[in-house]
């Protein structure tokens, strides 16, 4: 056969394995042909495992030990101690686990909350679509910083009231996202075919219309979760987020600083944790949506 | 037909989509049929004359600008939720794209099964999944397809889907909108003989939407021509076909290719000057009359209505004015 023949063939079966992929298959494929990705997808595995694993540490994260403060990374302590004599690399393995545990809860709060008013609104049109997205840009539009410190102020911050508040600060974008997919959405033939077979609202919205754009709503909570750590920082940098002697990245950065010219690993150790993990989110999530997207245009 | 019982009445029907403050787009714009029962009614015209449009407004896909719409004597948009949902079951509607036309997050069973689901035809699983196979069996289908995807599927094997989705809650009625226009030739032979032999086997009653002049004489029994939204011409098929009256009609049917060269080159073909208005902006009077080469003074003026000029062969124009 032709050498170009052959060409045309290789291309045609690489266009049916398109088709026949699902939504997973799509995003494995995009990992093998993206090696950054892959990178991200590797690095934030570690982390995870890592903070899962924390308590195999041959240290506790809060026992102190005031023979050994401020230390340098050493064999011992590879990330050095803190200025009570804990061990650091301990610390910033439980407060990965903290600050992860944010992320993920608080992103899949937002991107419920998201999903259903985006979907609700773009699938109602009208009045209610109109009045729901000016309610989503008016939350938009608030400092929201300003507001989680207001609200920290007066409910002591515990984890959990930390995540809901993320989650409600953060699910303005997945609305906007869901509502303009809902819209292209609910024009389908199958979504009218649906209604013309007596399918109520409810069933239309969640056996068609959201399966199909789960995968716009896995880059924005993938985009999500690399925001809310990011504000769960800054939020326990500012010594509103999770309470001492628990550690999260932020709260170990905010006791960093008083030692910063001293001891500078103490503050570059949970900074670093906090880049790569972003960072590996938000690399993912574009590289998910690059993936994702002209499928659903299909 | 001796005993002819209308099914779906439509009166005045006009639909009209708001394009800006200014504009409207008159995509139905007064038209008045009839479907009796048992019968096919075959709706053509060219793209853009308001075909896929009307026939979603008769059956309450989208919600008429004004007229009415009676399914056996009711009015289909003052129908309460019940009845409304009776309606469903009894009239269903085949779609034009068998890409679009079907969830492609969802399994061929799913699909088929959405239906018998909503209005509960099924008491258990396993009562559903027989039910699913031998509806796929007579549209021509391998059970086993059943937990497959769609998109391991080629046109023409969707529009079965398709049809079989429709067939599920035992309709009545049935409205193809355009069901084997997005198909190759050779499919669309096969999809029009499955919904002929369905159509026969369960006593269905059919509106057929198309363009393909000849297909749609080969399985309707009355056809209804429309241009820019009017419905101009409506007669029993092997009368329009024979004996257009319409200058409509006429071009439209001078324009079927002759599969024989010699006398394709020879006859006659009626060409149509200039293009189709926009909807938007029609011309005043009869629409056609810009087009027409019989059109007279009253043409641009005067809009003509549907006329009984012999039984059964109704005609929108004003050269047979006299006849009555």
């Amino acid at each position: 056969m032709d050498k170009r023949f052959q060409r045309v063939k290789v291309q045609e079966t690489n266009t049916e394995a398109r088709y026949e992929r699902g939504l997973v298959g799509d995003i494995l494929h995009t990992l093998k042909g993206n090696r950054l990705a892959m990178l991200c997808v590797v690095i934030l595995v570690i982390i995870t495992l890592m903070a899962i694993l924390a308590p195999l540490s041959p240290y506790d994260p809060d026992a102190q030990d005031y023979m050994a403060i401020l230390q340098p990374p050493s064999s011992e302590h590879w990330f050095g101690t803190d200025e009570l004599g804990r061990d650091y690399f301990t610390r910033a393995l439980y407060g990965g686990r903290i600050s992860l545990t944010v992320g993920f809860l608080s992103m899949l709060l937002s991107v419920t909350i998201g999903t259903l008013i985006g979907t609700f609104s773009g699938y109602m049109g009208g009045k209610v679509d109109t009045l729901l997205m000016r309610f989503t840009d008016l939350f938009m539009s608030v400092p929201s910083m300003m507001l989680m410190v207001v609200i920290n102020a007066i409910f002591p911050p515990k984890l959990y009231s930390v995540i809901i508040i993320l989650g409600l600060f953060e699910w303005c974008q997945v609305a906007r996202i869901t509502r303009a997919e809902t819209l292209a959405l609910k024009q389908r033939d199958y979504v009218i075919a649906a209604k013309h077979l007596g399918a109520s609202h409810k069933r239309i919205i969640f056996k068609h219309i959201i399966p199909n754009m789960s995968s716009s709503i896995i880059v924005a909570g993938s985009l999500a979760v690399a925001r809310a750590i990011l504000t769960e920082s800054a939020l326990s940098f500012l010594g509103l987020g999770v309470q001492l002697p628990k550690a999260s990245w932020g709260t170990m950065l905010q006791s960093a600083q008083m030692y910063m010219t001293d001891v500078p690993t103490l503050a570059v150790f949970p900074g670093v944790f906090i880049m790569l993990t972003v960072f590996s989110f938000n690399i993912l999530g574009d590289a998910l949506r690059v993936a994702l997207e002209p499928k659903m245009i299909k | 037909m001796g005993d002819k019982k209308p099914i779906l009445e439509v009166k005045h029907l006009k639909k009209y989509f708001p394009v800006d403050a200014k504009h409207t787009l008159k995509a139905v714009d007064d038209v008045s049929f009839t479907i009796y029962e048992g019968e096919t009614l075959g709706i053509v015209g060219e793209s853009g004359c308001g075909k896929t449009t009307c026939g979603r407004t008769c059956i309450g896909v989208y919600e008429a600008t004004s007229g009415e719409v009676l399914y056996k004597g009711k009015d289909i948009n003052k129908m309460t939720a019940v009845e409304r949902k009776e309606f469903t079951k009894k009239v269903q509607m085949i779609f034009q794209d068998p890409y679009s036309s079907l969830d492609p997050r969802m399994k061929v069973h799913d699909i088929i099964a959405e239906g018998m689901q909503i209005h509960k035809l099924v008491s258990s699983k396993a009562e559903e999944i027989k039910a699913v196979q031998s509806l796929l069996e007579q549209v021509g289908l391998n059970p086993e397809h059943a937990s497959r995807y769609v998109h391991e599927f080629s046109g023409g094997q969707r529009q079965r889907i398709g049809i079989a989705r429709a067939l599920a809650v035992n309709p009545e009625f049935l409205m193809c909108d355009e069901p084997i226009s997005a198909l190759d030739v050779s499919v669309q032979a096969q999809v029009v003989n499955l919904l002929v032999k369905l159509q026969k086997e369960r006593g269905l009653t059919c509106m057929f939407i198309a363009h393909d002049l000849s297909m749609v004489k080969h399985i309707s029994d009355r056809v209804g021509v429309m241009y820019l939204g009017n419905l101009v011409e409506l007669a029993d098929s092997d009368v329009l076909y024979q004996h257009p009256l319409h200058p409509y009609t006429k071009a439209l049917l001078s324009a079927i290719p002759v599969p024989d060269p010699d006398i394709e080159r020879q006859r006659n073909q009626i060409r149509l000057e200039g293009e189709v208005p926009s909807p938007m902006n029609p011309p005043a009077g009869c629409h056609f009359c810009n087009r027409c080469s019989y059109a007279m003074e009253e043409c641009s003026c005067q809009t003509p209505v549907m006329r009984e000029v012999e039984p059964g062969h109704f005609v929108a124009c004003h050269l047979y004015d006299e006849m009555k």
